[in-house]
C-alpha cells in the first residue's frame, strides 16, 4: 500500500468521520420549510451515469462542440433514468408547472465555469417537456463572475440569468447560524430566489480541485453556491468545510428542490481551485456525470481529481501534513502546496446526513463512451 | 440589563462647518473616519478595517474637530459625530460642500432631544495604553458599552483588562478579544446586531420604552440588505435615511425576543425610531 492509498483509507473510515463529527460546530438552522421527500439523494440514490466523449472540446482552443455536448446529455439522461425516450426521461423530474433554477458555477469564470453549451442544452430540454422559458432561472451568487460568460446567447430569449447580489438578494428568514472563529456575522442566508420562486433546481457544477474542501463538485456548488457569508468558514489553515457543506446542502427548501445534478467535466481544474487563473492547472476530462445523488457523483469526482494529481505528481487532496501549508500566492502556483488543511471528507460527512451514498462498492456507476 | 450612559435632554448641536484658518478652542482634533479594505492572510474574506471615532465619543470626548477632511469623508464625519452625540466642527474638502450640506440638512430634520446612550457592557478605563484599542474593537463590533471607573453590577458584563476573564494579553489580537467579550456576554444579550455588513456601526439611545438607533455606514459604497436586530419587541415609528427619503424597513419580524428588519440600501446614515409593540 503506498502512502496515497493509506491516507485515503485512513480518511474514509467510519471512525475518522465519527471523530470528525465530534468536532462539528453547533449549527442552528432557521427555516419554515419542510421536506417534500423529493430532493437529494433523489430518485436514484447511488446511481451515476458517466458519459465520456472525446469530441466535446478541443483541448488546445477550448472550443466546445455543441453537437457532442447534446449527445452526451441525451445519453446521460437516458442512462440515469433507464428510459428510452429523452422527453420521458426529463419528464421524470420536470413538468410544465415547474419554475426551474439552473445553479451554475462561475466561481472560476471565465477560465472555468458551467459550460454555456451545457446550460443551454439543459434549458432546451426543459422547454421540450413544457417548462416555460420565462420559468427557467439560470443563477449564481456574484454578477461580476457571471458577466464574463455569454450564457444568454445559448438560452431561449425569455430565460433569466440572474445573480443573488443583484436580484432578490438573500432570504432573511432562512439561514444557518454558526460561529466558527468568533466572526461577528454568524448567519449564512439562502439565495432568496430559491426559497421564493423556484420549485426545482438542477445543479451544474464543474470538476474541480478546491483549496479548502479538497474537491468541489455537486455538494459544494449547491451549498456554498446558494448561501452567502460562507468564506468565513476558513481561517489560517483551518477550514470547516468538512461539516458546513453538508449542513447547508441538507437544509430545506434547498434539499427538496435540488432534484438533478449534472457534473460538467468538459473542462476541469486539478490544482488551485476553485479559481482558474492559470491554465497550467486546467485539464479536460471530457466527461459528464448525471445523478440525483450528489454524494455519489462527488465520490467519483475525488477519484478523477486524485488520478490527475497523481499523474502530475502533485500531493494528494487527502494530505493533511502541515509541511505543505503555504500562503495563497505560493499555493496558487505550486501543486505540492496546500492553502488549507483540505477536507475532502466533506463528501462522506454529507452521506451521514442522508444526502447520498459514499461507499463506492454500493454505487451503481453506468459508464458510456461515445 | 441596560445602563444609561449619558443624559442630556437638550438637542445635540448639528455639526457646523469650520473655517480652516480659525481657531477652535476646546475642540479636540480627531482623524477622518474611513474604511480600508485589507486583504487578510488569516481568512479567505476581506473584512474591512474601520477607522471610527465612536470609541472616543464613548470615552467622553464631547467636542471634536474634523480637520482637513479628505475628499468624500465630509458627510460620514458629520454623521459619525452627530450619531454619537458630539459637538462637532467640520472642515470638509471643498468639493464635498454640496454633499456635506445635504447631510447637515438631513441631521437638522431628524434632530430631536437627545436620549441617553444605552449599553449593557462596561469597560473599566484604567488609563492603560490598551484601552483605546479595546474600546475601538468593541465599537467596531457593535458591542455596546459604557466607560466606567469601577465595575457596575447592573451591567451584564464588566470588562477590566488584567482580570482573569480578560488578561492584558487577550487585547493583543482584535478578533480574539472581541470573540472573548461576545462569548462572555452571549449573543442573545446583545442590544443590537448587524448582519450582512461589516461596515455599519451603530449607536442605540433610549429613554423609557422609546429607542432611537443610529446606523452609520463607513464604506464609500452603499451597504445592501443590511439586517438589523434590536433586542426587545418594537415597532418602527420612523425611519429616515440620509440618501433615500423613500427608504422603508422591510422583512420585519419579531423573533426570540428581538425585532429584526432589513434596510435595502444604506448609503451613509439612517435613524430609526422604535416604540414598544403592543
Amino acid at each position: 500500500m503506498d502512502r496515497r492509498s493509506f491516507l485515503q483509507l485512513a480518511a474514509t473510515t467510519p471512525a475518522a468521520v465519527a471523530a470528525a463529527k465530534s468536532n462539528v460546530p453547533e449549527y442552528k438552522v432557521v427555516s419554515k420549510y419542510q421536506s417534500t421527500g423529493h430532493g437529494m439523494p433523489g430518485m436514484f440514490p447511488g446511481r451515476v451515469a458517466s458519459v465520456l466523449n472525446d469530441r466535446c472540446i478541443d483541448a488546445d482552443t477550448e472550443v466546445v462542440d455543441k453537437t457532442a455536448v447534446s449527445e452526451m446529455m441525451s445519453a446521460g439522461m437516458l442512462c440515469l433514468t433507464g428510459e428510452k425516450d429523452l422527453r420521458t426521461a426529463w419528464s421524470r423530474f420536470f413538468s410544465a408547472d415547474d419554475v426551474v433554477g439552473i445553479k451554475i458555477n462561475a466561481s472560476g469564470a471565465p477560465g472555468i465555469c458551467s459550460t454555456p453549451e451545457v446550460v443551454g442544452e439543459t434549458a432546451r430540454n426543459l422547454v421540450a417537456v413544457g417548462v416555460k422559458p420565462e420559468n427557467i432561472w439560470v443563477y449564481e451568487r456574484n454578477k461580476s463572475q457571471v458577466d464574463t460568460v455569454p450564457y444568454a446567447q445559448h438560452l431561449p430569449s425569455e430565460t433569466h440569468v440572474v445573480t443573488a447580489d443583484e436580484y432578490l438578494g438573500y432570504d432573511p428568514f432562512m439561514y444557518v447560524e454558526v460561529s466558527f472563529f468568533g466572526e461577528d456575522d454568524t448567519r449564512s442566508n439562502l439565495v432568496r430566489l430559491v426559497s421564493e420562486k423556484l420549485t426545482k433546481i438542477i445543479n451544474i457544477p464543474n470538476m474541480k480541485d478546491h483549496s479548502a474542501s479538497g474537491v468541489t463538485g455537486c455538494l459544494k456548488n449547491i451549498a456554498y453556491g446558494d448561501f452567502h457569508n460562507v468564506a468565513r468558514s476558513h481561517q489560517y489553515s483551518v477550514t470547516n468545510t468538512l461539516s458546513f457543506i453538508g449542513t447547508l446542502a441538507a437544509t430545506e427548501p434547498l434539499r427538496s428542490r435540488t432534484v438533478l445534478n449534472i457534473m460538467d467535466g468538459i473542462r476541469g481544474v486539478w490544482h488551485a481551485g476553485p479559481f482558474s487563473p492559470d491554465r497550467r492547472f486546467r485539464f479536460y476530462p471530457k466527461q459528464m456525470l448525471f445523478s440525483t445523488d450528489p454524494v455519489a457523483a462527488d465520490r467519483i469526482l475525488i477519484d478523477i481529481i486524485e488520478a490527475k494529481r497523481e499523474k502530475e505528481k502533485a500531493i494528494s487532496v487527502w494530505d493533511r501534513s502541515e509541511k505543505y501549508l503555504a500562503k495563497p500566492r505560493e499555493f496558487s502556483s505550486n501543486p505540492n502546496l496546500n492553502r488549507f488543511v483540505r477536507e475532502p471528507g466533506h463528501i462522506e460527512y454529507a452521506s451521514t446526513l442522508g444526502l447520498g451514498i459514499y461507499d463506492k462498492s454500493k454505487l451503481d456507476i453506468r459508464e458510456i463512451r461515445q | 440589563m441596560i445602563a444609561v450612559v449619558l443624559f442630556a435632554a437638550a438637542l445635540v448641536p448639528v455639526p457646523q462647518l469650520h473655517d480652516r484658518d480659525a481657531q477652535a478652542p476646546g475642540y479636540e482634533k480627531v482623524p477622518p473616519p474611513q474604511l480600508q479594505r485589507r486583504v487578510s492572510e488569516a481568512s479567505a474574506t476581506t473584512v474591512p478595517w474601520i477607522d471610527s471615532n465612536a470609541w472616543r465619543f464613548q470615552r467622553g470626548l464631547k467636542k471634536a474637530l474634523y480637520a482637513d477632511l479628505p475628499l468624500g469623508s465630509g458627510p460620514l464625519a458629520a454623521a459619525e459625530g452627530y450619531a454619537w452625540g458630539a459637538d462637532v466642527l467640520l472642515e470638509p474638502a471643498p468639493k464635498d460642500a454640496a454633499d456635506v450640506g445635504e447631510m447637515l440638512a438631513f441631521i437638522t430634520r431628524v434632530n430631536a432631544p437627545r436620549m441617553p446612550t444605552l449599553a449593557n457592557l462596561g469597560v473599566v478605563d484604567d488609563g492603560s495604553e490598551e484601552i483605546p484599542e479595546v474600546l475601538n474593537l468593541l465599537s467596531r463590533r457593535n458591542l455596546l458599552y459604557k466607560v466606567i471607573k469601577e465595575e457596575d453590577p447592573k451591567l451584564d458584563l464588566n470588562i477590566r483588562l488584567g482580570s482573569k476573564q480578560f488578561p492584558k494579553d487577550s487585547a493583543r489580537n482584535p478578533n480574539d478579544f472581541a470573540a472573548r467579550v461576545r462569548e462572555r456576554l452571549g449573543d442573545e444579550k446583545r442590544l443590537v446586531r448587524i448582519f450582512n455588513s461589516y461596515s455599519v456601526l451603530t449607536n442605540l439611545t433610549g429613554a423609557g420604552d422609546r429607542r432611537r438607533l443610529h446606523l452609520v455606514n463607513y464604506a464609500r459604497l452603499p451597504a445592501k440588505d443590511v439586517r438589523v436586530r434590536v433586542s426587545g419587541v418594537y415597532e418602527i415609528v420612523m425611519l429616515a435615511d440620509s440618501a433615500d427619503p423613500a427608504q422603508q424597513a422591510r422583512d420585519i419580524v419579531i423573533a426570540d425576543g428581538g425585532t429584526e428588519f432589513t434596510l435595502g440600501r444604506l448609503t451613509t446614515y439612517a435613524v430609526v425610531d422604535l416604540e414598544p409593540k403592543h
